[in-house]
């Protein structure tokens, strides 16, 4: 072959081309553990796409070309199907079903006659030039950034921190899992059938337990949730193996004490630290600068009088279309009825709220709403839409209009305000308002910034979640829910562990919110707080309905009475 | 048919040692909720503990045994307090200490290599005599009927710990829900160290035995069945003894069946569909022990 590039590398100008092309597994390595999918089935698709590769060459006789896209393919339609066969496995399940999968491949290939069994086969053109390596290197790294910079970038990231919250801001999550399946078995196909013309032959014993430990100690060391991540640890890896004899000659040890410290001290690696000190070092400028950052309630700008019921009524519009329909749900876990033959319904405007003692089912009836759980008996509608497709679903129920803040708040601690409503309008591309449809980057920033604007956030914009005050975190977390422009807004005791200036400050927003037609179904427990500000309640006790309709007769009512302050039970009368 | 029952009891006493094996990483899977995969490299060092009792200090296999077993129980109690303990209060736990015990596994692997100077290596002999028996057609030996009883022993022991005891009813708690054992006052840290010794322990107990069966001590012994023990765990049901066992059986049938009947170049194939089967079609195992099997 003739001179090219990469020689200057010198002796270890063939370790450099591999461990680039190897680079391209590590990446495969960050596309799922970035999702949070704890799977590691990359050694079995490396394997799919040498022998693909191999079989292209040496028997259908293609280009170089036309095997390197055979093997990419290969991958990537393996990783796909392992992807759909593996269904909702999760946790430990996934990781050992993905290592299984490797184990199988490794095993298929010894009694498959194409792929020279034991012994591997050779005389595979070495064709894979320099700059057909680095160029499938770069592109990759391209195609991930883009991946990252996209709205489904944001969307991993919700993924990846927490996955009830992402599905529901309309992110379907076994999709997004089959497609980034998908990007790993491409790149371990593609890495495959470069590396065998890399190499010229193909033996069994090359994918390995041990290859992908070496990997994966490279991507947890550059940093597993960064684009950079692979390739800056594989080039580490590279420099200390080569660099320095002692580590060269016990690689396997120094590997596993790398792996050891970095998840010991640093989670997300080289990159993670660096990016930890930039930010610290940003945030102490700042602090500098401005005095004192001003991450509290912000309070300053509420007006000090709260807008209840009495004062919404007066501004109240014509026609009370209503939302949402709900007929005789019932939901039981195990032998439990967590809810019966519970039926209630919320106009546009309206405020619903929710009450009932410990237990009573309140946040069981909002997670039948928004998808958590599946009710096993009864029917609903969202604006005359029949919801039992939609049952059990959060995603589904998501982009049909249906938003919710949850009793502990969801946020990603370590993204910033304005990222976390950017996951809020991810539901809008994909069914609810066709107008954001294909929305541009700069489309959703304009979005972001008039959502922080109207909730009064613009000035946090770029403050980590985590390290806001809780009432402004709870704050954050409607305006992301808003950010869906919801039909339904369910909120679950949106003003728990607030003062009374900051609940009222709640209640204005919502105030603001049902100006805008929205349907609102709250959830909490102070009674009188209820009563003062929603249009009706419904209160729950044991899983019923136990009375519904204005507040005042409501909070009247012998057996809501009864429920809260106790009295007889039926046996004692 | 005599053929098919000496297969037969082959794969038994195969399958109750991976049935051992696998009960190592179901322990502490029920624990903590934690693939650790370092166990394998703890399999590995009580053959090489075994290795060193016998061949160094000369000592008989009944009495290197027992000792094997200590020594792989603080070995994997260490790999508690090393590797995996500092990651419980993480987000991402499960990843974290998976990651962190695959650097474990490497580093011991390592030092296993290192002190067995990259050789393979046998327990001698004259620690074990083995004398052939025979009982109507089927042929074994005294090393076969050793295999089955300790296994048979220490699956009892391992029972009457976990169904009988305070401490067993205390390590079920934990397994069930571990938050909510810390809160009515069990220790967990406590519980924690004494599933991994006892899955240290275990682990020791079936390399010896493997190491005695196939006559081989080699740094990559666990490596070598890993996938296979981790498959009688699936297969079995995860954190049920009686299922880990049966689960080993099983694999230890199948594996046996497909040299015999089929070809040995399809044993490792056959037994990693059959996991990856379980795994997609009843990822509870064989014997359904817990509810709380992880899906999106």
């Amino acid at each position: 072959m003739a001179a090219q590039f990469l020689d200057l590398f010198g002796v270890y100008a063939f370790a450099a081309r591999s461990a680039l092309v190897l680079s391209l597994v590590a990446m495969a390595i960050y596309a799922l553990l970035n999702a949070g999918i704890f799977a590691l089935p990359q050694t079995g698709l490396l394997a799919v796409g040498a022998y693909t590769g191999t079989i292209l060459s040496l028997d259908a006789h293609v280009s170089f070309g036309l095997a390197v896209a055979g093997g990419a393919l290969a991958g990537m339609l393996a990783g796909v199907v392992l992807a759909a066969l593996l269904g909702r496995l999760n946790g430990i399940y996934l990781a050992i079903a993905t290592i299984a999968f490797s184990e199988v491949i490794s095993a298929a290939v010894l009694n498959i006659p194409l792929t020279g069994a034991a012994q591997g086969r050779v005389g595979i053109p070495r064709a894979s030039s320099d700059a057909a390596i680095v160029g499938a290197v770069v592109l990759a790294v391209l195609v991930l950034w883009a991946l990252h910079r996209s709205r489904f970038g944001m969307a991993i990231v919700a993924m990846r921190e927490d996955a009830l919250m992402a599905r529901h801001q309309g992110i379907d999550v076994f999709a997004y899992r089959v497609g980034l399946f998908a990007v790993a078995g491409f790149l371990c196909g593609l890495a495959g059938a470069l590396n065998v013309h890399l190499t010229g032959f193909v033996e069994p014993g090359f994918f390995n337990f041990g290859l992908l430990s070496h990997l994966l100690a490279a991507v947890v060391m550059g940093g597993m949730i960064y684009v950079a991540g692979p390739l800056v640890g594989t080039a580490l890896l590279f420099t200390l193996s080569h660099a320095v004899t002692v580590v060269g000659e016990y690689q396997a040890l120094a590997n596993g004490a790398i792996i050891m410290l970095v998840v010991a001290f640093a989670p997300y690696g080289l990159i993670g630290l660096l990016a930890d000190w930039l930010h610290r070092r940003r945030n102490s400028r700042v602090a500098r600068i401005a005095g004192s950052a001003d991450t509290g309630s912000g309070l300053a700008k509420v007006p000090a009088v709260a807008i209840d019921r009495a004062a919404r009524r007066t501004e109240r519009v014509g026609t009370r279309e209503s939302v949402i329909d709900l007929t005789d749900i019932a939901v039981s876990f195990g032998g439990i009825r967590a809810l019966q033959g519970v039926s209630l319904n919320c106009a546009r405007g309206e405020l619903l709220g929710v009450i009932g003692p410990n237990g009573s089912g309140k946040t069981t009836l909002l997670n039948v709403v928004s998808g958590v759980y599946e009710p096993s008996a009864g029917s609903g509608t969202l604006l005359g839409r029949s919801l039992t497709a939609l049952w059990g679903s959060p995603h589904k129920l998501a982009r049909a209009g249906v938003a919710r803040t949850f009793q502990t708040i969801r946020l990603v601690d370590a993204h910033s305000v304005s990222d976390n409503v950017m996951i809020g309008l991810h539901g809008l591309g994909e069914g609810n308002d066709p107008s954001m449809g294909a929305s541009s980057t700069n489309s959703r920033s304009a979005e972001v910034a008039r959502v922080l604007r109207e909730h009064g956030l613009e000035h946090l914009a770029d403050v980590r979640a985590g390290e806001l005050s809780y009432g402004v975190r709870r704050r954050v977390e409607i305006a992301r829910a808003v950010a869906s422009r919801p039909k339904l807004l369910l909120l679950d005791e949106p003003t728990a562990g607030m003062d009374p200036q900051e609940r009222a400050e709640v209640f204005n927003r919502i105030a603001a919110l049902l100006a805008q037609g929205i349907a609102i179904i709250v959830v909490e427990h102070d009674v009188a707080m209820m009563g003062q500000y929603c249009d009706r309640l419904v209160v729950l006790d044991f899983g019923l309905v136990i009375a519904v309709g204005e507040p005042a007769s409501v909070l009247q009512h012998e057996a809501v009475i009864k429920a809260y302050v106790g009295g007889l039970s039926t046996e004692e009368r | 048919m005599e053929f098919w029952a000496q297969q037969t009891l082959n794969g038994l006493v195969l399958g109750s040692v991976y049935g051992l094996y696998g009960l190592g990483f179901g322990l502490v899977l029920a624990n903590l909720k934690i693939f650790h995969v370092a166990h394998a490299a703890v399999f590995t060092w009580g053959a090489v503990f075994a290795w060193l009792l016998t061949t160094r200090l000369g000592m008989p296999i009944w009495l290197a045994l027992p000792v094997v077993a200590l020594l792989s129980g603080l070995l994997n109690v260490l790999a508690y307090f090393i590797v995996v303990r500092h990651l419980l209060r993480r987000k991402h736990t499960q990843l974290a200490a998976f990651i962190s015990s695959l650097g474990a596994l490497m580093v011991l692997n390592e030092l296993a290599a290192k002190v067995l100077g990259g050789m393979v290596e046998r327990i001698p002999r004259e620690a074990y005599p083995v004398h052939a028996l025979r009982l109507g057609p089927l042929q074994f030996n005294t090393l076969d009927i050793t295999i089955v009883v300790l296994t048979a022993l220490l699956m009892l022991l391992l029972g009457w710990l976990l169904h009988r005891t305070e401490w067993g009813r205390e390590a079920r708690a934990v397994a069930f829900n571990r938050d909510v054992a810390a809160l009515l006052g069990t220790n967990v840290d406590r519980i924690s160290v004494a599933v991994f010794f006892l899955s240290g322990a275990l682990g020791g107990v079936s390399a010896t035995l493997v190491a005695m069966a196939f006559n081989v001590i080699s740094s990559d012994l666990g490596d070598t069945y890993l996938v296979i023990a981790i498959a009688a765990m699936v297969v079995g049901g995860f954190g049920s003894v009686t299922g880990v066992l049966l689960g080993g059986l099983l694999i230890g049938l199948a594996s046996t069946y497909t040299v015999a009947y089929i070809d040995s170049s399809y044993r490792d194939l056959v037994v990693f569909l059959l996991l990856l089967l379980f795994l997609v079609v009843r990822p509870s195992g064989l014997l359904k022990t817990s509810n709380d099997l992880e899906r999106v």
